[in-house]
């Protein structure tokens, strides 16, 4: 699977949604992921996973500063930008 | 920059050792003697804090560019063994709390605070780290102490509990809550200056007992609204967690690899009681039982001085990897002390329970290593912040091969660049050059007697791609606080091949003529560290003299048993 066109909104929340072993649409992107059980620690996972699908070096506490979907989007929509340009 | 401070142990821990002098002489002052007799007053050894102020112990915690010693963790490590070998309660009473509060300063405060911290522990001051809350133990972000806003600055209410020297302390960092919210991002390090706090809103609470580390001094402490300027925060506010995550990597590192130093003393003084004793006819030490757990316990403390030693120069070389060595080095190090101090007390008998005689300092030491399982973090906590990084460690290093640790990682004697405090991360990012170099090992030269020994790392690599099969497959979500108990035995297993590469590592670093170059000590350690259902058999017996006859050398000619092997004042 590679970024391509797709937004980053789309896959990060598929990507919590397959960590959670549920379908995207039940996840809603502006609760904090903590209220699903991705915790301060392992939420830190995300960060990983988005390195390697766009290409980019983020913060390691970026989902601590981020810790919704739509938040993290939105932090990440100028760098993930700036990349593919 | 690159220091030039090379060799094993730093010249000054040998002064150090010589200036404390020597345990078994009941006249000195902080010899054995006079160190039970304050055990059993539960206070702290007048002598040997005099003693450890003349020298100027607290600069070991300050960085070279604030003024201090603080060049290398595993120097650092070295020096403090000269402590833990003789009073523990020292150890931490004396030392360690500051170095805690140091390195969180050190790595979070802003210019004036480290300044700040750094002349009070140059000049003999005391900093306490005040985190501990009794009902919320290692569940930091459950901390309920606030620190709530003023229009001068904050002010702080709620008790602080089992802290090392707060009563009498001169500052201290304490963790407070700066938002009522649940995340990461709700608590603050605070730095309390005693000096100019309001004495009518601090209340210290009386002091806790303990069975072990009986000197030191347990305190609490009662905040009621106690006003401090804003400048007090370490950071910005809301970064105490990510601090004290980061920071505190260094402390669970080099406080286990200082707490080896009670393993030396403890067999020590097993080794002097049987060699003494006779028993069916003969000296306790050519039973062959006796041999074999004396061997054993040798080669245990030789493997958490390697991966103590290692950890902490990963802290210098490798500080993004940090959070997960950190982690190993506090699970693996206290578990192979308290077992080894395990098999010693039954080889002693009625001699590790008496509180008098030669041996009676054996029953302290026991005593006092207690908390290197639980003090700090606990070794559960340690498995529960390794689990969410096995996945990602799986899938970008255990499967395929990485980026290199550089050599100077495992060559224990080369000097190492300044700790960067700022380049700790709060997780490794599934970087992990240690068990990373399990790949390219095999492809190193093997003499050809040493077969075997490669025959292991093959083995172990293998393990490493069955443990990656596993953890690739787990999510994140199934790794926090709620994993199954199952997954706990994850960690372990990583661990330990951790530590076993982390042997192979060093034994191929050593300088040549070195005991760690001799093969000897990493077939003992590999083999006390293989996986069997029941416990590892004795070791092969040309392992076992070669063993013991080291470790017989080192106790007649006054050397520790760890890995630098040096004279001490014994």
């Amino acid at each position: 699977m590679t970024a391509g066109n797709r937004d980053v909104h789309t896959w990060l929340t598929e990507r919590v949604a397959t960590y959670l072993r549920r379908s995207p649409q039940d996840i809603d992107t502006s609760r904090p992921l903590a209220d699903y059980g991705l915790d301060s620690l392992t939420a830190l996972a995300i960060t990983a996973d988005i390195e390697d699908e766009f290409e980019v070096t983020v913060d390691d506490a970026l989902t601590w500063d981020h810790p919704t979907v739509d938040a993290l989007s939105a932090a990440l929509s100028g760098l993930v930008g700036e990349k593919r340009v | 920059m690159t220091i030039t401070t090379t060799g094993l142990a730093p010249k000054r821990a040998d002064e150090l050792e010589h200036l404390l002098g020597s345990l078994a002489d009941p006249a000195n002052p902080t010899g054995a003697t006079a160190i039970l007799a304050a055990d059993e007053r539960a206070e702290m050894l007048t002598a040997g804090e005099s003693l450890l102020h003349s020298y100027g112990l607290n600069a070991e915690f300050v960085p070279p560019e604030l003024g201090g010693r603080l060049e290398r963790a595993d120097h650092l490590a070295e020096v403090m063994r000269s402590l833990y070998r003789r009073d523990p309660a020292l150890g931490l009473g004396y030392g360690a709390s500051s170095l805690i509060a140091g390195v969180t300063l050190w790595t979070a405060g802003a210019a004036p605070q480290r300044e700040h911290a750094a002349r009070l522990l140059l000049d003999g001051h005391r900093i306490a780290i005040a985190f501990h809350e009794l009902a919320h133990g290692n569940d930091m972000a459950g901390t309920e102490f606030e620190a709530t806003a003023a229009p001068d600055g904050l002010r702080l209410s709620g008790r602080k509990e089992v802290v090392t020297n707060i009563a009498r302390a001169d500052a201290m960092v304490v963790l407070a809550r700066t938002d009522p919210g649940s995340g990461p991002r709700s608590h603050s390090l605070v730095l309390v200056d005693r000096a100019s706090a309001d004495p009518a809103r601090l209340t210290d609470l009386p002091r806790f007992s303990t069975v072990g580390m009986r000197g030191v001094q347990l305190g609490g402490l009662r905040f009621d609204d106690l006003p401090v300027p804003a400048s007090a925060v370490l950071g910005p506010v809301g970064s105490g967690l990510e601090t004290a995550l980061k920071a505190l990597q260094i402390t669970r590192t080099v406080l286990p690899a200082m707490a080896t130093g009670i393993l030396d003393t403890g067999l020590r003084l097993t080794v002097d009681h049987l060699s003494a004793r006779r028993l069916y006819g003969g000296p306790a030490t050519a039973l062959p039982h006796v041999r074999s757990v004396l061997a054993g316990v040798f080669a245990d403390l030789l493997r958490a001085e390697a991966l103590g030693a290692v950890g902490a120069r990963a802290l210098h070389l490798v500080p993004g990897a940090a959070s997960v060595y950190a982690s190993a080095v506090k699970f693996e190090v206290s578990r192979l002390l308290l077992e080894a101090m395990d098999r010693l007390a039954e080889l002693l008998g009625a001699h590790f329970y008496l509180r008098e005689g030669p041996t009676a300092l054996f029953q302290k030491l026991l005593r006092d290593l207690a908390p290197v399982g639980f003090g700090h973090i606990a070794r559960a906590a340690c498995q529960m912040s390794l689990l969410p990084q096995l996945p990602l460690l799986a899938r970008r290093t255990w499967t395929r091969h990485g980026t290199a640790a550089p050599a100077d990682l495992y060559a224990l004697a080369e000097p190492l660049p300044p700790l960067p405090y700022d380049r700790l991360a709060l997780h490794a990012g599934g970087r992990d050059p240690i068990a990373g170099s399990l790949h390219t090992l095999l492809d190193e030269p093997w003499a050809p007697e040493d077969a075997d020994l490669r025959d292991a790392v093959a083995a172990d690599r293998a393990k490493l791609a069955q443990l990656a099969c596993e953890c690739g497959q787990l999510s994140p979500v199934e790794l926090g606080v709620g994993a199954r108990p199952e997954y706990y035995d994850l960690v372990t297993r990583y661990v330990r091949l951790l530590s076993r590469t982390v042997c192979v590592q060093v034994w191929r670093h050593a300088e040549p003529g070195n005991f760690l170059a001799d093969p000897a000590w990493l077939r003992a350690a590999l083999h006390r560290s293989a996986r069997e259902p029941h416990r590892p058999g004795p070791l092969p017996a040309q392992v076992e003299d070669t063993l013991l006859t080291e470790l017989l050398d080192r106790r007649d000619t006054g050397r520790s048993f760890g890995l630098t092997g040096r004279p001490l004042a014994v």
